[in-house]
């Protein structure tokens, strides 16, 4: 699409007043393509709200089936929806309240053994929700985007601790300035406790980190975003914020690995 | 944060808390002081992450912030 209807100049007119954004970054938004992994508590926030503010095309990741357990945090669900796949009650639901929506909903559990077959069905423009609840399937996702050099957005959080960060792995950067990846800040080996259903969470905390990626997508879209590679930390109980530059650990394989790969390219 | 030598007595802060630390106070041994699992925490020092690699290079300075946290991974 590279112009706007009369209704959606209507229905988008207070994104577009921004000035940074404008009917450019609208008509950005409404050709983007994303992935979102992961539909529990944050990517089904994410999804809502990237679909309400024009979104159009989506792949939607999880195996997972809704359960009575997920409503007082996952608002897209309701207990009619229990024990059907995820995906499928998000695709219909956004199919009945946003026209145009191109939803492909995916019920693979996304895996080491499938990653490359999977990164067939994204493009280098796809921009990538880590939506996940465990660190496996971060690691994937994190190779995945490394490897494709696609934009990552991932957000977490358990109990009353959210982290956040948006790295472009597709950025030509110079060595000084290239961010560390997932890996780079948790080495595979890492000693996890922390998912919400060993710990538990509130579900505003969880609105809060979906709102930040979907907020953090729309400014990457509509290229007003400058923080990557920054990693946000929220702590929910005194609602704090802390800030850290994610940095590259020189013995990461991963990165080290996609680096090679760059220069071949480039030869 | 860098790998001179420090003082003999440094203060630090740690996860927003002075602490004074005596003698050359290593990163990991920093863990092990406050008996932080080192298998289960990142690192950030000075508002960088400190990748896992160094933290056997790098010695802890006077005025470092540190903060140490856990992985989070729900969703």
């Amino acid at each position: 699409m590279n112009a706007l209807t009369d209704k959606q100049y209507i229905q988008y007119s207070r994104t577009m007043l921004l000035n940074d954004i404008g009917e450019t970054g609208q008509l950005a938004i409404i050709n983007s393509q994303v992935a979102i992994i992961g539909l529990g508590g944050l990517g089904q926030l994410v999804v809502q709200y990237l679909a309400a503010a024009g979104v159009k095309h989506f792949m939607l990741v999880d195996h997972d089936v809704v359960a009575l357990d997920n409503l007082p945090r996952q608002l897209l669900y309701s207990e009619a929806d229990i024990g059907q796949h995820k995906v499928s009650v998000a695709k219909r639901t956004l199919s009945r309240l946003y026209s145009n929506v191109y939803v492909n909903a995916i019920t693979d559990k996304l895996t080491e053994t499938n990653v490359i077959e999977f990164s067939k069905r994204l493009n280098t423009e796809t921009l990538v929700f880590d939506c996940t609840d465990n660190f496996v399937a971060r690691h994937v996702i994190n190779q995945l985007c490394v490897n494709q050099g696609l934009t990552l957005i991932s957000a977490a959080i358990s109990a009353y601790q959210g982290q956040l960060f948006c790295i472009d792995f597709g950025a030509k950067l110079s060595h000084e300035k290239q961010h560390g990846c997932y890996r780079c800040l948790y080495p595979v080996d890492i000693d996890i406790k922390q998912t919400c259903s060993q710990q538990g969470v509130l579900g505003p905390a969880v609105g809060v980190m979906a709102s930040m990626q979907a907020l953090v997508g729309l400014q990457h879209i509509c290229n007003t975003f400058t923080q990557y590679g920054v990693l946000l930390r929220f702590d929910a109980l005194t609602l704090q914020w802390h800030q850290a530059k994610m940095n590259r650990d020189q013995q990461c394989t991963l990165c080290q690995q996609a680096q090679l790969q760059g220069y071949a390219h480039e030869c | 944060m860098n790998v001179n030598q420090p003082s003999q007595s440094i203060n630090v802060m740690i996860n927003g808390v002075a602490e004074t630390l005596k003698g050359h106070v290593i990163i990991s041994e920093l863990l092990i002081l406050k008996q932080l699992p080192i298998n289960a925490v990142a690192i950030v020092v000075n508002d960088e992450v400190l990748p896992r690699s160094r933290w056997n290079h790098v010695m802890c300075q006077h005025d470092d912030s540190i903060c140490v946290f856990s992985a989070v991974a729900g969703g």
